[in-house]
């Protein structure tokens, strides 16, 4: 009898923590990665199938499909100002002159959680020709955002982001890339899981 | 311009194209009644979109979410 308690309080802890993990969908839109976010709703535009997070995303997207799928390479990337974790002011004009790599994502999404160190390699690597990554995430559960981060020894700014600023980036899926060169203009931008090679390439590149 | 600006404010919006009126236009086996001869001549234009976009209007307001039509923009883009 113990045991089966002992087993059912386990077993009631394992469903909480998993739970916790879960969160409201706060960006939507076509996937090209796997989601965490459980699919509410598909559509197929020209051949490809994209999936959603809600139906009301699915009605957005087909209001205007080539807007969600827009390509800006080129044009300014746009200005924010806003605070780390721990209070910490941080804005894009500080990073004028270097090139650096915006990822935008969340703790609910496995694969940005799984490319945060790899990031940090990358931040290590080319920060001394010049190179740096901003995280900007929506998610507020300050513990997850910091258990995450931790976890993968990150070391460049993490900001706590406002639909404003993945609005103007034009967010909307995750994960979410964008490579913005010295000169303030976006680059590339990277949609779902990004081919790294290329993205090494294209930051080397920039770099030059 | 000034053309240009007036028929951009009367485009009509999906949620208002999907009002079960008069003209009646077929995709796929599935007969959508629409609310002008524009909003037709709209889903003919691209009738795989208009119908997953109907569809999944009225799936919407089957669940009781009433859509808000986008109000238009005055921002040239």
């Amino acid at each position: 009898m113990r045991r089966i308690l002992l087993l059912s309080l386990i077993l009631l802890f394992a469903v909480a923590a998993v739970a916790d993990d879960r969160a409201i969908c706060a960006v939507c839109g076509p996937r090209e990665g796997a989601g965490f976010e459980d699919v509410k709703a598909t559509a197929m535009y020209k051949g490809k199938q994209y999936f959603f997070c809600s139906l009301k995303c699915k009605v957005e997207f087909l209001k205007n499909p080539e807007e969600f799928l827009v390509t800006d390479a080129g044009k300014p990337a746009p200005a924010f100002a806003l605070k780390t974790f721990d209070g910490k002011n941080v804005s894009l004009a500080d990073y004028r002159g270097k090139v650096v790599l915006l990822d935008f994502w969340a703790t609910f999404c496995a694969p940005c959680v799984a490319a945060l160190p790899e990031l940090q390699a990358l931040h290590t690597k080319y920060g001394k020709d010049g190179f740096a990554i901003v995280g900007l995430t929506v998610d507020d559960r300050a513990a997850l955002v910091q258990k995450a981060t931790s976890r993968a020894k990150v070391t460049y700014p993490i900001l706590k982001s406002t639909s404003d600023v993945w609005n103007a980036y034009k967010v909307n899926a995750l994960p979410s890339m964008i490579l913005v060169g010295r000169d303030g203009k976006i680059i590339k931008r990277y949609g779902g899981e990004a081919d790294k090679a290329a993205m090494i390439a294209e930051i080397e590149q920039a770099l030059r | 311009m000034t053309f240009l600006f007036v028929l951009l404010l009367t485009v009509a919006t999906p949620e208002e194209c999907i009002s079960r009126g008069n003209v009646a236009v077929e995709h796929a086996g599935k007969t959508y009644r629409l609310a002008s001869e524009e909003c037709r001549q709209q889903f003919l234009e691209d009738p795989e979109r208009y119908a997953q976009l109907y569809d999944a209007l009225l799936e919407l307001e089957a669940l009781g979410v009433k859509p808000k039509p986008r109000q238009a923009s005055l921002v040239p883009s």
